[in-house]
């Protein structure tokens, strides 16, 4: 139950940046209200502020690609249907995110 | 596999697929030279259709032409190792990635692939892990391994050797060869004997070569004609497309939008009736902000062929940017019921309804279409995560979020 407490607070963590902002500011004040062990809160301290804005960053800004920009039309980089890698190594070091 | 077999010269990389059925190829590990993986999603229906094809006629009847792209045939350059896969042809995937576009970089190959590959599982795409400077995992039952030559796994078992061009050459300015093809033709020495199955694919109409390159190719082919002793078996078929549309879609694909709508320009002049000379000029000219001039493009072809995925959509955008919104959405909705399997129609849709129209509770029930077509998308997560933020539901919101993160590993690294 509580593990699903966690991936609520980081899911809204990626997704708010108030509240990101918040719990690398004052995460007593952040998590208050929250039901976590004090294992929970401690593992939530330990994540690597640096590495988690740039997740969160780079999530948000390729998920915007795919949305429809007001000022032009990017076209869909499957033309030809090929699937071809491209740098987006904003969540590479998974290991680094703790600190 | 066994006796002297040619190498076949091909134009598209889709004909691979005929020349594996031709062949009886079983159970191979393919050996895959080139920039791009071709594994793009196959709905059942088609599969099945592949499946039951009994002669190299028919399956060749199920290819996609090059310049409709992937929105109507049955496979076609992107996801013909997709097919390969569900035929039961290949059960171990080597794709060697040109050195300059490789980097050991697990994160990028699982969004990839969560974006692209619709039917992925989730465990799947989280399988996928860094080890001696390759990448490891499973797609549809079978095991994938990314690495470049140098980094080759051990292997002891025969191969099917498919080359593409594109390894060799950047779709990108000065657009010549990164590596010297005969080193790496010799450093792939031991899977170039007389009894492997090799194709080579030149790629330049239905792919990324630049329509210069066709002689760079033939003179790799006859290299590894020399090597193995082996006969080249020949089929190219130049001249079956409009030579302007060649160098149109070379410079689309390579981002040069204003450098392709003179060749698209005279594509269409010279033959009117291909849709996709249309519908290529009308998204160069929507690439460089000319909605208006392409809207006329665009229609033409979505009217020659009201079904296909991407010409409706991509219709509907530029109707959007023509301030004719409420005509876009009745045709991306439109599209989606014709194409019921898509999910990214699906998402799209909600995309129009959330960015267009303001209307994250219609946007959700789309996501929702999309999610349960696609549930390794990670895109529709978290776009979802955005609709309920929009209605005022955030735990629903950073729940969606959490199953995003999840979706791609990233919930499990950042609470271990």
């Amino acid at each position: 139950m509580s593990q699903d407490v966690v991936r609520l607070i980081i899911g809204r963590a990626v997704l708010e940046n108030e509240f990101r902002e918040l719990l690398f500011a004052d995460p007593d004040q952040a998590l208050e209200g929250y039901d976590l062990t004090d294992k929970e809160i401690a593992g939530l301290k330990r994540i690597n502020r640096d590495r988690f804005d740039e997740l969160a960053t780079g999530l948000e800004e390729r998920i915007s690609r795919a949305g429809f920009n007001p000022g032009r039309i990017r076209f869909d980089m499957r033309i030809g249907g090929r699937l071809s890698p491209e740098v987006s190594s904003f969540f590479d070091v998974f290991t680094e995110f703790k600190s | 596999m066994t006796g002297r077999i040619p190498i076949y010269l091909l134009e598209n990389h889709s004909q691979a697929l005929p020349i594996w059925f031709q062949h009886r190829v079983h159970g191979a590990t393919l050996l895959h030279l080139d920039a791009h993986l071709d594994v793009d999603w196959i709905r059942d229906e088609c599969i099945q259709r592949i499946t039951d094809a009994a002669t190299m006629d028919e399956m060749l009847a199920l290819e996609s032409d090059v310049i409709c792209g992937q929105y109507r045939g049955c496979y076609h350059i992107g996801n013909f190792i997709y097919a390969a896969i569900k035929l039961g042809y290949v059960d171990r995937i080597i794709w060697v990635q040109p050195d300059r576009m490789f980097t050991p970089s697990v994160g990028s190959l699982r969004l990839l692939l969560s974006e692209h590959i619709q039917g992925i599982e989730p465990d799947e795409l989280r399988s996928f892990h860094l080890h001696d400077e390759r990448i490891h995992g499973g797609i549809e039952g079978i095991e994938l391994v990314v690495c470049t030559l140098n980094h080759l796994p051990d292997i002891c078992e025969p191969v099917l050797l498919d080359i593409d061009l594109d390894y060799f050459v950047p779709n990108e300015p000065p657009w010549s060869t990164w590596c010297d093809p005969q080193d790496t033709l010799d450093r792939l020495r031991d899977f170039i004997n007389g009894d492997v199955l090799v194709t080579f694919a030149l790629s330049i109409n239905g792919g990324f070569t630049p329509p210069s390159m066709r002689s760079l190719g033939t003179d790799i082919v006859d290299s590894l004609a020399k090597m193995s002793g082996q006969m080249v078996e020949d089929l190219t078929c130049e001249k079956s497309i409009e030579p302007a549309y060649s160098w149109g879609h070379f410079f689309l694909n390579a981002g040069n939008h204003q450098r392709a709508l003179p060749y698209f320009e005279k594509a269409l002049r010279t033959s009117p009736d291909v849709p996709g000379h249309a519908f290529y000029l009308g998204v160069a000219l929507t690439s460089i902000e000319r909605h208006g001039h392409a809207l006329s493009y665009l229609e033409a072809a979505w009217r020659a062929k009201p079904f296909w995925v991407n010409y409706g959509m991509q219709y509907a955008q530029t109707l959007r940017h023509t301030d004719q919104g409420d005509e876009a959405l009745e045709l991306m909705t439109h599209v989606c019921m014709e194409n019921p399997w898509s999910a990214d129609s699906w998402f799209k849709l909600g995309l129009a309804y959330m960015q267009w129209h303001d209307s994250p509770k219609e946007a959700l029930i789309n996501f929702q279409k999309a999610r349960e077509l696609a549930p390794s998308n990670y895109q529709t997560y978290l776009w979802s995560g955005k609709a309920h933020r929009a209605l005022g539901d955030s735990k629903k919101a950073a729940k969606l979020y959490a199953d995003g993160l999840e979706v791609l590993g990233l919930m499990q690294a950042l609470i271990a």
